[in-house]
């Protein structure tokens, strides 16, 4: 999953980055409306967090700028302002979700985790598809035999991604997309590797590989 | 103090009261002048004419040629006699008949004037001259009865009064009128003011007389400058309560730093000191809000903006997935903020949907005032404890678990519209129902 992290606060800002990143997420970090807008529609990101007192564009703004361009990403906002009339703003411009400040780290991701899930089509609450489910919170899968199995950063971004998308045709570059971040360096046979560490781990039916196209997962046909 | 349109009438009616009696006396008086002065002359030329009929004959005898005299001093009490006399002999006017005037000779060449009382009670005016006619001193009398003059006298001093009555209350109401036209002005201005009360506008209308302007003027620019004042100050609490914000919630992502996490206690107490102060800060800016509030009683499209609120609730509940219904009844008006309703009726629905097992419902009534009713059919917290909360008045740092802050700002606005706020269990679903009661002064029909 790829983030963008939308915050004009260095400080806060740089503080959250960690904190996503420790959550599993690829983030990529932006300070003001104007670039936050132009990274925003073009790169595929999963989901975004919106702070709305932004620099040279308010967050707003770049939020219903991106609906009327047809971005659907799903946007939570994060706002200090956090009168009613402010909320319902947020929603009509389109917004997902709502988290005010202060909050706890917690908080904020289980409002990302809910929205991702939502956009996904999935019902919210645990990730299971087939016998597998993926404990997000410590990172864990956990198999049939209810036995828990520590994931590398990179192996859960990927195997949530595909969870999230079962049934779905995924091509190696939209997996990099969506599990690295903008200045990572990006090797598209890096995924054959990691595909390859999930086939061990959860067997090698479950993900299927469609030649000169990519990856399905599940045992949707 | 009375009103200017009377004071204004009040003084041209006297002064217009004055001026036309002082005008009906001058002309009275003129008028009577100018026609007794006319009389005694014609009274004065009828005795000349009256010595030419005068003779003495060669005995002495007083004799006069009558015939001369013309017909009117024939007829008995026509109103018009002369008497002639010497200081032995004496001849009257057949009009006279038997009645006398009783008359003093005069030196010759001297004249009187006198009023008498005539026959038939008639009121004579009478010239009597004294002359010298053939060696005898000859005093000659013209009478006319001055009755039929007077008469005409009376009835045009009449007319003349009635005249002037009239043109008085002519020029009264044209004044009226006048003054009427005069003070539209200020009527409008108050009609704005109103207006602006109900914060159908935000500035006076510039128009009205040169005399007015200036006044529309200062208060326009006594508005424009407060609310500058006001939105400033209140952005300035935004910033302000933006940037602690922020500010706390760098202060939380500290509190996850590994050497902290590691104690849970400190870490909680981190979190708890922080929460109260972003609710005391959230509390307060909008307590602030509820205070520099100089525009109240716009109206708000109720429909609108609950269907907004709704809307964004289902959105922020569709995991939950709470089913949020909602009647307005057709005539109801809020006159307000809006950004008041939203509060108050978002802090009570979020509220409803946190406690509620999946059905809420906002039902608002209208009535002497208007009437908001929220239930829920969840068994949240107990009606008597939030009654107890609300009388004993909110703090912000009460660490109610969820619902304290938002219960807290409803009851402040609550409070600043002068309504009431009221808890109690909801009998159709079971859950908690709060009854809020606004008073509203809709707008008048004038």
């Amino acid at each position: 999953m790829r983030l963008l992290l939308v915050e004009d606060d260095i400080a806060l800002g740089s503080q959250l980055h960690h904190a996503l990143k420790k959550a599993g997420y690829a983030v990529d970090l932006s300070t003001d409306g104007v670039d936050a807008e132009a990274v925003g529609d073009l790169e595929p990101y999963d989901l975004i967090v919106l702070d709305l007192g932004l620099p040279k564009r308010p967050g707003l703004e770049v939020l219903s700028n991106w609906r009327k361009r047809g971005n659907q990403v799903p946007v939570v906002i994060l706002t200090a302002r956090g009168s009613w009339q402010e909320k319902v703003e947020g929603f009509k411009a389109g917004a997902d979700d709502y988290v005010g400040k202060p909050f706890q780290i917690n908080e904020l991701l289980a409002r990302i985790n809910a929205v991702l899930k939502r956009s996904a089509g999935s019902v919210a609450g645990t990730l299971k598809v087939e016998n597998i489910t993926l404990d997000e919170d410590k990172q864990e899968l956990i198999l049939q035999n209810d036995q828990r199995q520590n994931l590398t950063a990179t192996e859960f971004r990927l195997l949530r991604y595909f969870m999230l998308h079962p049934g779905q045709l995924l091509s190696k570059s939209k997996l990099t997309e969506h599990v690295y971040e903008y200045d990572e360096d990006k090797d598209s046979n890096v995924i054959e590797v990691y595909v390859n560490r999930l086939r061990q781990i959860i067997g090698p039916e479950l993900i299927k590989t469609r030649r000169g196209q990519g990856y399905v997962f599940g045992n949707s046909d | 103090m009375a009103s200017l349109k009377t004071r204004l009438s009040w003084g041209l009616m006297l002064s217009l009261i004055a001026l036309l009696t002082l005008q009906w006396l001058i002309v009275m008086y003129a008028i009577s002048r100018l026609t007794e002065n006319q009389l005694i002359d014609r009274l004065q030329r009828e005795c000349e004419n009256l010595l030419t009929i005068v003779s003495f004959n060669s005995s002495d005898q007083l004799q006069i040629d009558a015939q001369r005299m013309g017909a009117i001093y024939q007829r008995p009490f026509s109103g018009h006699y002369y008497t002639v006399f010497t200081s032995k002999q004496s001849s009257i006017s057949r009009s006279l008949w038997d009645s006398e005037l009783s008359l003093q000779s005069l030196a010759a060449g001297q004249e009187r004037k006198l009023r008498l009382n005539g026959p038939n009670g008639q009121s004579l005016l009478v010239v009597l001259r004294g002359y010298k006619k053939q060696k005898h001193t000859v005093t000659v009398a013209v009478a006319e009865n001055v009755e039929p003059l007077q008469a005409n006298i009376h009835r045009f001093q009449w007319l003349y009064a009635l005249i002037s009555v009239v043109g008085l209350l002519v020029l009264l109401g044209v004044q009226r009128l006048m003054v009427l036209n005069a003070l539209k002005p200020l009527k409008n201005i108050q009609v704005n003011i109103d207006k602006l009360g109900r914060g159908e506008t935000s500035l006076l209308e510039l128009e009205g007389p040169d005399e007015i302007r200036p006044l529309i003027d200062a208060i326009n620019r006594l508005l424009t400058g407060m609310d500058r004042k006001y939105h400033r100050s209140r952005e300035s609490l935004g910033n302000l309560a933006h940037a602690l914000k922020t500010r706390l919630s760098l202060v939380n992502q500290i509190a996850e730093h590994p050497i902290i996490n590691h104690n849970p206690d400190i870490q909680s107490s981190i979190y708890e000191s922080t929460t109260v102060m972003s609710n005391i800060i959230e509390r307060e800016l909008k307590r602030a809000r509820l205070l520099g509030d100089v525009r109240p009683g716009r109206q708000v499209d109720l429909k609108v903006g609950i269907a907004e609120l709704i809307n964004t609730l289902r959105q922020i509940y569709a995991s939950k997935g709470v089913n949020i219904t909602s009647e307005v009844a057709l005539n109801a008006q809020f006159f307000g903020d809006k950004e008041d309703l939203m509060e108050m009726l978002g802090n009570l629905l979020d509220n409803a949907c946190k406690w509620s097992r999946n059905r809420v419902s906002l039902t608002v009534m209208d009535g002497e005032g208007i009437f908001f009713i929220i239930e829920d059919d969840g068994d949240g917290a107990s009606a008597v404890d939030l009654n107890m909360l609300t009388r004993r008045g909110f703090r912000a740092d009460e660490s109610q678990p969820g619902s304290g802050l938002g219960l807290a700002i409803v009851n402040d606005i609550v409070e600043s519209y002068n309504g009431t706020l009221n808890f109690s269990r909801s009998a159709a679903m079971g859950g908690l129902r709060v009854e809020i009661k606004l008073d509203q002064f809709k707008e008048k029909t004038t």
